[in-house]
């Protein structure tokens, strides 16, 4: 051990904050070449905050980071890929117009000023790709590619610019299991060269095949690292949901209510034509909290789309009462109502009033609408009486929604969504990104609607969450619906077993 | 918001005004002194005879009423960030259509005769701006490149006219005959041009504000102009909305047309609008696509083409002038509203 050289990379005590949450807390981490790191955690652990910190794109807070043992301070994505590493990222930022070279050169200052000569970085693009074994055409049109092939490209530019850290965000994702074995292979390629390789992934059988060396993060902290022959899944599964998982505390015992929503057979695409889910069939009841969990991409946000009438599903039928394919305005009126999971970019309006953004759920219905006409000193009103509830942080209901932090916005969200009569409520990840205070307000108003009869769709992927607050859940993973199961009758290890595809 | 508040919003936006104005001014002096020609002199011959002369005055405010109805409808589109840029075409194709139908052998007469005149000419832009609305709203054609197009496609659709279906009976002239005496917008200032369109503006202004600020129709906007996703979550049809906002921005460019016609010419003839689309754009940016602005904005361009002749004949300064001054009204904007996106990215 003390013949060791300097790792290739090694972190100390990186912290980044974000407002309201820490999202890495003092972590640290060595890394020797040609070793295969897998990354395991929930959503929201600080995996992809870590990763943006080692590749340069996030600057920590607190602590440093060393290459071959000396200190290196990244002030851009670019000082990263010089101090060699490589990030592919899962949603591929390549070029799709351009040829696979002339986005493989992209940004690359090596090549001078004037024609771009490509006939060297051609034949390099050809020499990475026999080397590692996966075939890329210099030549082809990025767009025509699929994801794999897309996802090549992205390696062979960070291979292309010597790359010996690789970092691969949930790269099989978005494979086939055919691809994935090609990926698989040429990870051990690369590591048998002395490249290192951090792998972040949600499904253990990935860690499995090619890692040796796994850590699990936590709430933004490192909480398990060692080498992956030292762990069984359980122990990786505990590690990941928290230890400290507490039984469910239910304020009473759940009775089923009356069917409100209806699904069966229902499929829906994703907006690239693939396949999201098929043949998903559940009954959400009045008075229960379905929790509906799922690692990130297995379709919860294409069939939440599909309730809410956002999406319209290919097959299968989506029954809300009586109604069936309705506008979401229609489904509004009927009662129901849904907390987006991207409220920055679907739930508010960033430049105006918090009354304008209450009026987003309710500017068709009155009494805020009287003949087209608006009564905004009514939604005004409202919002107040709604700030005070929910101890939304404002300085009134004229306050530019964008100067409210992210729970408060949430809070308003959600205060928003409840107003009038609620029937049916989509929760999609309503807490994520939440402080513990905050999360705590957030679960007890969604139990509270439950006591008062409302049904409750609540997608989360914190197990945590979900063994706290929910009577049933159910699990999206491979294009499939598992259950809904009463939670009583679960537990966390076998759920995060579910969402790992097992 | 407090009294204050808004007291000191309305100053910034006003000092914003002036120092674009005043940036076009110098920029537009620059030409002018290209020209070979004194801009002091220049500037001097504009305001002294539009402001100083009791007739410039009157010409200003008669190129003032169709920019604020036009201005309107480019205030309405912009507002759900549809850019319409074809309020020229929507404003030749509701004036055909009026005088389409009040140069037939029985043209419709009576009291109502004005009133349906401006409505034909209304339903006539906005079937011509709603054409680019649909496509857009169907097939996501660019409307920027579509609305210039649909304003080719109405310049020649107009040369025709006057020299084919509308033309005059005695066949002489490119032009239609006079629309019924019915059918046109009395005078309002004897000895001079000004019209009662400037009633109609001021009835629009009204109107427009009242949407935009009180109305479902006008939160429905915004709401999809600021975030299109957001407002099809929140039950807004995001098609309908922008396909509306082409159709009553072309609307009111087709009113703007009709009165043109009702107040000033009588008839359909070539160019009856020059410049209209552009000084439109111009006033509503100034406006900052506030309705019960767009007015004095539009005034503020009816001087500049009211004077460009003055400016011409006194001066020797080419007409253009003017729609070099309007062009830098229009990238300062553009440019302003970089910056604004530019800021919110950083911070």
């Amino acid at each position: 051990m003390d013949a060791r050289p300097s790792p290739l990379l090694e972190l100390r005590d990186i912290v980044k904050r974000f407002p309201g949450v820490v999202a890495n807390d003092c972590v640290s981490l060595a890394l020797a070449p040609g070793e295969v790191l897998g990354v395991l955690g929930e959503n929201g652990a600080g995996k992809s905050t870590l990763m943006n910190v080692v590749s340069g794109l996030l600057a920590p807070d607190e602590g440093e980071i060393f290459i071959d043992g000396r200190l290196a301070a990244f002030a851009s994505a670019r000082d990263a890929i010089q101090s060699g590493i490589g990030m592919v990222h899962q949603h591929f930022m390549l070029v799709p117009t351009l040829t696979v070279v002339e986005n493989v050169v992209l940004g690359d200052r090596r090549l001078g000023p004037g024609r771009l000569a490509l006939d060297q970085p051609a034949g390099r693009v050809r020499a990475l790709s026999a080397e590692i074994g996966l075939p890329v055409d210099p030549f082809a049109i990025v767009g025509q590619l699929g994801v794999g092939g897309r996802q090549r490209v992205e390696i062979i530019k960070a291979l292309y610019r010597d790359a010996r850290v690789l970092i691969l965000d949930e790269p099989t994702a978005v494979l086939s299991r055919h691809e994935s074995r090609g990926l698989f292979a040429m990870i051990r390629k690369l590591s048998a060269s002395g490249i290192a390789v951090i792998l972040i992934s949600h499904k253990l059988d990935d860690i499995y095949e090619v890692c040796s060396r796994v850590i699990v993060m936590r709430q933004g902290r490192v909480v398990d690292d060692a080498p992956l022959g030292a762990r069984s899944r359980d122990d990786l599964v505990r590690a990941m949901v928290d230890e400290d998982l507490r039984p469910p505390e239910h304020p009473e015992d759940f009775v089923p209510g009356p069917v409100r929503l209806a699904v069966e057979g229902l499929s829906v695409v994703r907006d690239n034509g693939a396949t999201a889910f098929a043949d998903v069939r559940f009954a959400l009841h009045a008075g229960e909290i379905l929790a509906l969990a799922g690692v990130e991409g297995s379709g919860q946000s294409e069939l939440v789309e599909a309730l809410a009438g956002l999406r319209q599903p290919v097959a299968g039928r989506i029954a809300f009462g009586e109604a069936e394919r309705e506008s979401v305005r229609a489904l509004r009126r009927l009662g129901l109502r849904h907390v987006p999971e991207n409220r920055y970019d679907s739930g508010i309006l960033v430049g105006l009033p918090l009354t304008e953004n209450f009026l987003l759920s309710h500017f068709f219905r009155r009494p805020f609408n009287v003949w087209g006409w608006l009564r905004r000193a009514l939604a005004r009103a409202e919002v107040a009486a709604l700030i005070e509830r929910f101890d939304v942080r404002a300085p009134g209901a004229a306050a530019d929604i964008a100067a409210l932090s992210g729970g408060n916005q949430q809070k308003l969200v959600l205060a928003r969504e409840l107003a009038g009569d609620a029937r049916v409520l989509i929760a999609a990840h309503p807490t994520r990104g939440l402080d513990v205070r905050t999360i705590d307000f957030v679960q007890r108003e969604i139990l509270r609607r439950r006591a008062e009869g409302v049904a409750v769709l609540l997608v989360s992927s914190d197990l945590a969450e979900i063994f706290q607050v929910a009577d049933r859940v159910m699990v999206l993973a491979a294009g499939r619906l598992v259950g809904p199961v009463a939670v009583a009758e679960t537990n966390a290890q076998r759920v995060g077993a579910w969402m790992a595809g097992q | 918001m407090t009294a204050a508040v808004m007291a000191g919003r309305l100053a910034r936006d006003v000092a914003g005004v002036v120092a674009v104005l005043a940036a076009a001014a110098l920029i537009g002096a620059m030409f002018i002194l290209a020209a070979g020609k004194d801009p002091m002199r220049a500037y001097g011959v504009l305001l002294g005879y539009t402001l100083g002369s009791a007739n410039g005055f009157y010409e200003s405010i008669v190129h003032t009423i169709p920019l604020t109805l036009a201005g309107l409808g480019i205030a309405v589109a912009f507002r759900a960030t549809v850019f319409n840029i074809g309020a020229d075409g929507q404003a030749i194709v509701g004036a055909i259509a009026a005088v389409a139908l009040f140069v037939q052998p029985v043209a419709p007469g009576g009291a109502l005769a004005l009133v349906l005149f401006l409505l034909v000419g209304l339903a006539g832009g906005a079937l011509y701006g709603g054409l680019a609305g649909w496509l857009r709203a169907r097939y996501n054609a660019n409307e920027i490149i579509v609305t210039i197009m649909l304003n080719y496609i109405a310049l020649q659709l107009l040369a025709w006219a006057i020299r084919g279906p509308v033309q005059e009976r005695m066949r002489i002239m490119p032009r239609s005959d006079a629309i019924p005496r019915a059918a046109q917008l009395d005078l309002l200032i004897s000895g001079s041009r000004v019209h009662e369109g400037l009633i109609v503006a001021a009835i629009a202004t009204v109107v427009v504000f009242a949407l935009m600020r009180y109305a479902s129709f006008g939160y429905q906007l915004r709401a999809v102009g600021i975030n299109r996703f957001a407002a099809r979550y929140g039950g807004i049809s995001d098609r309908a909305v922008i396909f509306l906002a082409l159709a009553v921005s072309g609307g009111l460019a087709g009113l703007a047309g009709a009165v043109e016609i009702a107040g000033i010419h009588h008839r359909l003839q070539d160019n009856f609008a020059p410049g209209l689309g552009n000084g439109a754009i111009a006033a509503a940016l100034l406006a900052r696509l506030n309705a019960p602005a767009v007015p004095f904005t539009a005034f503020l361009f009816g001087v500049l083409h009211a004077g460009s002749g003055a400016l011409q004949r006194e001066a020797g300064v080419p007409f253009p002038i003017v729609w070099i001054v309007e062009g830098i009204v229009i990238l300062a904007f553009l440019v302003l509203g970089w910056l604004r996106t530019r800021r919110v990215a950083v911070a």
